[in-house]
């Protein structure tokens, strides 16, 4: 929406970049999203590209065997001395990530974990001996990847349901809101802890049961603004026109109902990744053998006195949540009208 | 010597992109009970410059410039801290402003409201000493009701909350009481009832006031002297009859010639019926054990191409409500015929394909068009409903010609409305409704918001597709004067029922029944 070269989104984009606050902490959230999205490439256990005997090996994209290289046993493991001998014997090189460990790579040449930083783990590892900084590279993508999903279907069915209920209003509207009423005193956690136990947990299983959960938070502020709307001289216009309901909703009423909706995105991208991470912490949410930001923050308040490991957890998660919350922040404030019309001192202020 | 004394005022918006001289160089004196109007249309600075005196003006972005002088008493409000500003207001000056629906406080009973202002500058009254004053200025301004002080704005009605503005603003006992467009959001009869009030508290307190209008009838009734503005700078000045009836500049004459008094089209005896209605009626349900709101009462009319017919009564006696009604856009009972259909028996698709023979034109230019569309998809959109086949030239094509027709630049399609004037969003309002070459056209108050001079032009617009066209105009007005210049017969509505019809000279020359009598009396042109 900010996109499209219309006065008003010009003179949004202006709004939200006098805020530096905002402005700044939007490209904060960039250079994590870039950097977490991209942890396959910063953190892991095989090179990103070998030669050797004139032959290009790509590990990342492909998955080798022993064999391939000239081994007996099909079993590969880049970082065995065996391995690292025959490049050296047979003048081959590789390119490594600057971390040489995955989320779930085991480091077994340590004599005791947790182990506080070196120049190998700038942060130290966990209790089995797994990189910290990896882990949390790997954990906040997967935060990252969680969070989109479920802005994605929680603001799309949220949104749609709130336009139905508002623009129908009367008995539609009427028998809606008693069955979220209903719907809201439903027991989340209890339910989400009984799938967990019933089905394992998954990615997908989180995903649906939250966003089950979710979506309802978009309904009331889509349905007051289509509520106000529907009566709007130019939607009674549209409909003296005959042109139909789904198409009235779709292009006279809700680019203009998209302000509230819009403006709490990022809140709920921020919500969804902490609660994501609480139930990781209780232990039912993502598998085990996921790199996840709540197992790691289980892990800090085991072992408090290692702050490698509480700084690992705490640092990415806060900087993240407070960073998306001012980016939401001055979102908001570039889709206020008053702020809009108003001048540079006004806007700041705030 | 003069209670107020202005010179070389100047107001300038300023905002990110420009800077707006919203008033230039105005100089003007006002005496203890004396009235003087300022006129103009909208955006000519008249409310900005009135709203100076106080510094009620949100600054940023208003802001006076060097060398403007407010004097009031002798003392320069100009230059007052903001402590001294607020002894000035509602203390020396009191405001009244143009909607008293949103200038009342929604959540506060009427009586607090006014002993609010007594609490601030007169703190020694007591409480029960309020109260009396309270009660005292109520029957001043003519609310004896003892239900008055307790009631919530929204449980009176716009006149009485107009009265209630009085109040709070005479409370202090001003010298001076500015009037924002006192009348502008009042029904005639309520307009009328408001002048005479004022005028009686100027006699009886000695009033200086200062009125802002763009209503010549207004002003004509009002008296006193009067300037006249424009962008911001002063085009004529002098007493109120010397500028209405000897203007001596070219603004003021175009203005005063705007008002509307052709003759409507001529009327072909024979043409075909366009419309006609039986036992139309609409009512709201009410909520728990509140009666069922009957908003218009059965009625039954007929409309022949090629003429107009008159929908006249104050607000809340139902005109929108019918012309909602016989756009099949809310439930009613009785039956609408369009030609031989009969609307409220069709099916969706049927109606969908009907709705292209009545079309309608709202009131305000500024909600009736979606922000977010250029006025070529809004004028288009009918089009791509009833003529789905047209490919996106003949669409294009089509939108010029309409645009056209309704005298503006084809050029501008791809503007968006915000980017337009009143009076070019009304034009694109009734290009929307012309592409479909509808047979009935109904107009709710497409006037009201628009300038006196833009309105003028839009009639005779109005007037002159009429005759190219032959369309059935429902034009639904509360300004009588309006409506003599463009109907042929004439409804006059009040709570819902129709208490007068018939041919529109003869209901203007011969009222019969006494509302419309009532009405046409509170008619100040």
């Amino acid at each position: 929406m900010l996109l499209k070269k219309s006065p008003i989104a010009q003179r949004r984009w202006q709004v939200f970049r006098d805020n530096r606050r905002a402005y700044f902490s939007l490209y904060g959230v960039l250079v994590l999203m870039l950097l977490s999205l991209s942890a396959p490439l910063i953190a892991n256990d095989k090179p990103l590209f070998i030669r050797i005997g004139g032959e290009s090996f790509f590990p990342l994209i492909n998955d080798y065997s022993g064999r391939d290289f000239g081994f007996l046993l099909p079993g590969l493991d880049y970082k065995s001395n065996s391995f690292s001998r025959k490049l050296e014997l047979e003048e081959g090189w590789a390119i490594w990530p600057p971390i040489r460990y995955r989320y779930d790579t085991i480091d077994k040449s340590l004599e005791r974990v947790p182990s506080p930083p070196d120049s190998v783990h700038l942060l130290g590892t966990d209790d089995t001996g797994r990189d910290v900084v990896a882990r949390f590279l790997w954990g906040l993508g997967v935060s990252f990847l969680f969070g989109a999903c479920f802005v994605t279907l929680t603001s799309v069915i949220g949104i749609t349901a709130g336009a139905v209920q508002g623009y129908y209003g009367g008995w539609v509207d009427l028998t809606f809101q008693r069955v979220l009423e209903v719907y809201g005193g439903l027991p989340s956690l209890y339910i989400i802890i009984a799938l967990v136990i019933i089905y394992g947990s998954s990615f997908g299983l989180m995903l649906g049961v939250l966003v089950f959960f979710g979506w309802t938070g978009f309904v009331g502020v889509t349905r007051v603004e289509f509520l106000r709307a529907r009566n709007f001289d130019y939607v009674r216009a549209a409909r003296a026109l005959g042109v139909r309901d789904g198409k009235i909703m779709r292009r006279h009423i809700l680019p203009n109902a998209f302000i509230g909706p819009i403006s709490s995105l990022p809140f709920v991208f921020a919500g969804s990744v902490t609660v994501l991470t609480s139930l990781d912490y209780l232990g039912f949410g993502l598998p085990k053998t996921w790199p996840s930001l709540g197992e790691m923050g289980a892990q800090a308040s085991r072992f408090y006195y290692n702050w490698w490991q509480v700084i690992g957890i705490v640092g990415p998660l806060s900087t993240l949540t407070l960073l998306i919350v001012f980016v939401g922040d001055g979102i908001r404030q570039a889709l206020d009208p008053r702020a809009i019309f108003s001048i540079k001192t006004s806007v700041s202020k705030t | 010597m003069s209670l107020l004394a202005v010179q070389n005022l100047g107001v300038k918006y300023t905002t990110p992109t420009q800077v707006v001289m919203a008033v230039d160089d105005l100089s003007f004196s006002l005496k203890a009970g004396k009235t003087l109007c300022l006129i103009g249309e909208s955006g000519s600075g008249k409310s900005t410059a009135a709203l100076s005196i106080p510094q009620l003006l949100t600054s940023p972005p208003a802001s006076l410039i060097g060398g403007s002088k407010i004097q009031l008493n002798g003392e320069d409000i100009a230059s007052m801290s903001p402590r001294q500003l607020r002894q000035v207001r509602g203390k020396s000056v009191g405001v009244i402003f143009q909607e008293p629906m949103t200038s009342l406080n929604p959540l506060q009973r009427a009586g607090k409201q006014i002993s609010e202002a007594l609490r601030v500058h007169q703190p020694a009254l007591g409480h029960q000493g309020r109260i009396n004053r309270v009660h005292e200025l109520l029957v001043q301004v003519g609310l004896e009701e003892p239900r008055i002080p307790n009631s919530f704005p929204h449980q009176l009605s716009g006149g009485q909350r107009q009265r209630v503005m009085i109040a709070m603003a005479l409370a202090n006992n001003p010298q001076l009481l500015i009037a924002d467009e006192p009348t502008t959001a009042l029904d005639l009869t309520t307009q009328k009832q408001v002048l005479d009030l004022l005028k009686r508290l100027q006699r009886d307190l000695n009033l200086a006031v200062l009125l802002v209008t763009h209503d010549f009838g207004v002003v004509r009734y009002m008296g006193g002297d009067a300037i006249v503005l424009k962008e911001g700078r002063q085009v004529e000045r002098g007493t109120v009859e010397k500028v209405l009836t000897s203007p001596e500049d070219a603004y003021t004459k175009s203005l005063l010639a705007a008002e509307p008094g052709d003759p409507p089209t001529k009327i072909n005896r024979r043409s075909e019926l366009a419309l006609r209605s039986e036992n139309i009626s609409v009512s709201y349900l009410g909520s728990g054990k509140e009666a069922d709101l009957v908003a218009v009462q059965p009625m039954n009319f007929q409309l022949a191409l090629g003429e107009t017919l008159g929908v006249v009564g104050e607000s809340g006696s139902g005109k929108s409500s019918l012309a909602l009604a016989l756009l099949q856009l809310i439930p009613h009972s009785g039956k609408t015929y369009l030609n031989k259909d009969i609307l409220e028996q069709l099916t969706d698709e049927d109606l969908r394909a009907r709705r292209a023979d009545i079309q309608i034109v709202f009131q305000d230019p500024f909600s009736s068009l979606s922000p977010r569309l250029t006025a070529e998809q809004i004028i288009a959109e009918g089009l791509e409903v009833h003529r789905p086949k047209l490919t996106v030239e003949e669409i294009s094509n089509a939108v010029d010609s309409t645009l056209s027709q309704v005298q503006m630049n084809p050029i501008d399609k791809h503007r968006y409305p915000h980017e337009f004037s009143g009076g070019q969003r009304q034009r694109i309002a009734l290009a929307r409704a012309l592409i479909l070459e509808p047979k009935v056209l109904i107009l709710d108050e497409p006037t009201s918001a628009l300038d006196r001079a833009v309105r003028a032009e839009f009639l005779q617009l109005l007037r002159s597709l009429q005759r190219k066209k032959g369309l059935a105009y429902i034009f639904i007005s509360h300004d009588l004067a309006v409506v003599r210049s463009l109907a042929h017969h004439l409804l006059v509505m009040e709570n819902g029922h129709v208490v007068e019809s018939g041919d529109v000279r003869q209901v203007f020359s011969k009222p019969q029944h006494h509302y419309t009598k009532k009405l046409l009396s509170a008619f100040l042109t």
